[in-house]
């Protein structure tokens, strides 16, 4: 075993110093996605599972659905976006000077890792051993899984914030998306954002995975209190299946409806609510009532789990995409008095 | 090393052939569609092996059932992802020979 898991460390880095060195930005995606891989597997060997399945699930799965997605748009604008076409000859005093500024940020950058490690040596061992700690209390978090425990009841905090940093940032990709669509000509669009008709085996196969993608979510979410698994990668799962279903051509959450929002805010919501509603008793913030902090887990959990899937899936589908006519779009803004003209021409 | 051992050992073996000669044929083959040829078989043939040498170590009748609904998952995925690259391919290449043709 141990020669599999110096395999994977190396295999680690050479991915991640592959994602940085490749010059096409296609191939620094792949390498991402195999790097998320093999850390999902690192984790696993590492006996933590539960980080292996949000790594294999966000970090692999989603992050680089999205990355390619953003590829496949930088590539429909490579005429106009492209920053290594603009084939200047390399300036080399400018490049010497990178080269210094790159060796002193990772000199000082090792410097701080030794200095750390080397305090952490000296630090005397800590007084109480977390695990013990997790173990000796976890009767009263409500679930029998110390992760779940640890984040939903002892650390619930840092699970609120998690999940409002979420929700800010689809807020934000909401609110870029939607300036974009009232600026640029929402007729033009609808012709040109049409896809082709999918192929029909892949139409089959996306009705074939996704209730088997929901009942593995649920799975999940109900593994949570037990076992690894939990909202986050349910919800992870979630947003894959709405991921298929999109380019299956399927429309989920494709406008911006109420209904879209609710779902979005809905697991913040709740966990706020029960966050504040035992100050009412004059409680301290975020303590669960005895005897139901289960329950109360659960369905913090499970608002969260469609919060989740639901923002993963709208940060892909909700993506402000920058329009295909783009030169005319970049004409607009750069003469003025011609914008009307071009507008007029085009009507 | 009983019979089964060295059953489970044959086809796992025979399984990471297939993948190593899957990798190989990849890196190897000239264009897209024999690079897909070769991927496809270390997907279905390779795991196809490897699960059925994993199969006598299960100790419940649910994870075989896991392990086979596994394997029936990635051959559906991958058959269906080789055909739609193939797909997008040719699609590309017949675009790129009526563009030449004007």
């Amino acid at each position: 075993m141990m020669w599999f898991d110096l395999a994977l460390g190396l295999g680690l880095i050479i991915a991640a110093i592959g994602v940085f060195r490749s010059e096409d930005l296609f191939r620094a995606v792949v390498l991402f996605v195999t790097f998320g891989i093999l850390l999902a597997l690192t984790w696993l060997r590492l006996q933590a599972p539960d980080l292996a399945l949000a790594e294999a699930a966000i970090g692999a799965g989603i992050t680089g659905v999205l990355l390619l997605d953003t590829l496949g748009v930088f590539r429909q604008h490579e005429q106009d976006i492209n920053p290594r076409s603009s084939s200047q000859l390399p300036d080399i005093s400018r490049q010497w000077a990178a080269n210094v500024l790159a060796l002193i940020a990772c000199i000082s950058a090792a410097g701080l890792l030794a200095w750390s490690l080397f305090n952490t040596l000296k630090m005397p061992a800590p007084h109480h051993n977390l695990v013990t700690v997790v173990e000796a209390n976890i009767a009263y978090s409500g679930v029998s899984h110390g992760i779940t425990a640890v984040l939903l009841n002892f650390r619930s905090y840092d699970t609120l914030l998690e999940v409002a940093v979420l929700l800010v940032a689809i807020v934000i990709g909401i609110g870029l998306r939607e300036r974009v669509t009232t600026s640029a000509n929402a007729t033009s669009d609808e012709g040109q954002s049409k896809l082709s008709e999918p192929p029909a085996l892949l139409t089959s196969l996306v009705r074939l995975l996704l209730p088997l993608l929901l009942i593995t979510a649920i799975f999940v979410l109900w593994a949570g209190s037990t076992r690894p698994g939990g909202a986050f990668q349910a919800g992870a799962l979630i947003a894959a299946a709405g991921v298929l279903a999109r380019l299956g051509q399927i429309d989920i959450a494709a406008r911006v409806t109420t209904i879209l929002r609710l779902g979005l805010t809905l697991g913040v919501f709740i966990f706020l609510i029960v966050a504040v509603s035992p100050m009412l008793t004059g409680k301290p913030f975020l303590t669960y009532p005895a005897g139901w902090e289960g329950t109360l887990i659960l369905l913090i959990e499970f608002m969260l789990t469609i919060s989740i899937g639901l923002i993963l899936l709208s940060l892909f589908i909700q993506a402000p995409r920058p329009r295909i006519p783009a030169p005319v779009r970049n004409a607009i803004p750069a003469t003025g008095p011609n914008a009307e003209t071009n507008k007029g021409g085009d009507q | 090393m009983t019979l089964l051992n060295i059953f489970q050992t044959l086809f796992i073996t025979i399984g990471c052939l297939f993948f190593l000669i899957g990798t190989i044929g990849l890196l190897r083959f000239p264009d897209v569609l024999t690079r897909i040829h070769a991927l496809t078989k270390a997907d279905n043939l390779g795991l196809g092996f490897i699960v059925i040498g994993l199969i006598p170590s299960m100790s419940t009748a649910a994870d075989i059932a896991k392990l086979i609904v596994c394997w029936v998952l990635i051959l559906a995925a991958s058959s269906v992802s080789a055909f739609l690259v193939a797909n997008q391919h040719i699609k590309k290449s017949k675009e790129f020979k009526d563009h030449d043709v004007v």
